[in-house]
């Protein structure tokens, strides 16, 4: 791809960022992954952009960057919706992958879309921990690793459980969600996949001056390949296919009309088992990398 | 030396963006008109540790400052310009309590929050009307929510909670 064409992917995907709608966890990102169990109030509208890079594998060199846009809405002050589009771009070289993904290096394209929905039980302000719920329908038209032509849906459940101490200022996150993906890739010979992916991270968050937090998180993900979930005699989470656990540091910026989030995570320890080809020193290379760093900045209006 | 000078400027100006978007609604002199008008002094007070821990006791509301910007008229009352957390930055109040410990009112002087400035409200700024410290201020009890205002609500009954019990434990006896 030449300079001029990637500038161009850039801008379209950027624009595409700003004027449609994204991803769902409602209110300020305090962390990069964690989420709190706050919502927008009734009638409130805001526009949250989240880009991840995401650095290096054992081998080769490895750069991904994942662009969501998100439109949020409160539907009442309890409940919001919210959609989001997806675009990632990939540059990477003799990674520890199959074959086929030669061909999707240095690519940038949109990638798929999210619609989801948040519910406020208790609120961290006036009960002993606010308590949230939330569901996820996400589309994917390329795979997330490696950019693999795919046809992906998801349904995403999730919760999310907040406590904060020292007049709100101190604040305690956690949020878990399970996906349950169904895919098949387009070039692979038509190879289908049932996989649960569970997410999960714990964060830790203060209030330092007016309008600026300082926080520090756990990131955790696995996936769960051969897993059954078409009926209700057929529930099972399969084999633990891989798993990383993720550490570090965030800041926040927010003031009346729009905030900012920029979050770096390493990662601390992967699976499954070392000496297999995917996993290096207790990490895992197929699914994770050294390092992500998070931009999210949103604009309230 | 440019490069270290532009650095020395940026920074400052970066991180004291405070009061970027603030909404004034009152002057702190209209405020004085309307919770406590005609004749006061002006009679800060600090408070000692032990007075701020008796405070933070009785109050179950943690206290900031040790300094007091009061305000006393004639007849006893007391007028207190306060203010408390709000999501982003700080709320600044007045508040007016009598002579007998009783709150005669809650102004709201500056609003620097994204949402919540429904509690601006004189229906729900009215529920404190007549509060002493015997009354325990529980939010969605004693005080209404204002539902996608909570964070708001919360601190603002919490301030006003804490400046009762600053009159009954320190401004009374002065």
């Amino acid at each position: 791809m030449t300079k001029s064409t990637l500038r161009t992917r850039c801008a379209i995907a950027l624009a595409g960022a700003a004027l449609s709608l994204t991803n769902a966890h409602a209110d300020e990102y305090l962390w990069s992954f964690a989420r709190n169990s706050q919502v927008l109030p009734k009638g409130e509208t805001e526009l949250v952009t989240v880009n991840t890079f995401r650095f290096g594998k054992n081998t080769g060199s490895y750069f991904a960057w994942d662009s969501q846009a998100e439109l949020e809405y409160g539907l009442t002050d309890k409940f919001l919706i919210s959609g989001s589009i997806l675009a990632q771009y990939f540059n990477f070289k003799d990674v520890p992958f199959d074959p086929y993904t030669d061909r999707r290096a240095n690519d940038l394209r949109f990638s798929g879309f999210n619609l989801n929905m948040k519910y406020n039980i208790l609120s961290p302000f006036k009960d002993s921990i606010g308590l949230a719920v939330g569901f996820a329908y996400i589309r994917r038209d390329y795979y997330r690793l490696d950019g693999a032509p795919t046809d992906q849906n998801s349904f995403r459940p999730a919760i999310f459980l907040e406590k904060n101490f020292l007049d709100d200022t101190l604040s305690f996150a956690w949020s878990t969600g399970v996906e349950f993906e169904r895919r098949r890739f387009r070039d692979a010979e038509g190879i289908k996949e049932e996989e649960i992916s569970i997410e999960s991270a714990l964060g830790v968050s203060y209030r330092f001056r007016p309008n600026w937090n300082i926080g520090f998180e756990v990131y955790a993900q696995g996936d769960f390949l051969e897993a059954g979930f078409n009926n209700v005699n057929d529930l099972n989470l399969g084999r633990n296919f891989q798993h990383g656990i993720h550490i570090g540091p965030s800041i926040h910026y927010s003031n009346k009309k729009w905030w900012a989030t920029l979050g770096v995570v390493t990662q601390l320890y992967g699976g499954p088992d070392r000496g297999t080809p995917d996993s290096d020193s207790g990490k895992n290379w197929d699914e994770h990398e050294r390092m992500m760093v998070r931009l999210s900045i949103a604009f309230d209006f | 030396m440019r490069r270290r000078s532009l650095i020395k400027g940026l920074v400052p100006a970066l991180l004291t963006p405070v009061g970027l978007y603030a909404e004034v609604y009152l002057s702190r002199e209209q405020a004085r008109a309307i919770l406590l008008p005609g004749s006061v002094k002006h009679s800060p007070v600090t408070l000692t540790k032990e007075q701020k821990k008796a405070i933070e006791s009785a109050s179950d509301v943690r206290v900031r400052s040790l300094e007091i910007d009061a305000w006393k008229s004639s007849d006893g009352s007391w007028l207190i310009f306060d203010n408390v957390l709000g999501k982003h930055e700080f709320i600044d109040i007045a508040f007016a309590i009598n002579s007998r410990g009783q709150a005669k009112g809650v102004e709201i002087l500056t609003y620097r929050e994204t949402y919540g400035g429904e509690v601006r409200n004189p229906k729900w700024r009215a529920q404190f009307h007549g509060k002493t410290s015997a009354d325990r201020l529980k939010l969605d009890k004693d005080i209404q929510n204002i539902s996608g205002a909570t964070l708001s609500s919360s601190h603002i009954t919490a301030g006003v909670k804490r400046l009762l019990h600053t009159w009954d434990l320190v401004l009374k006896n002065l």
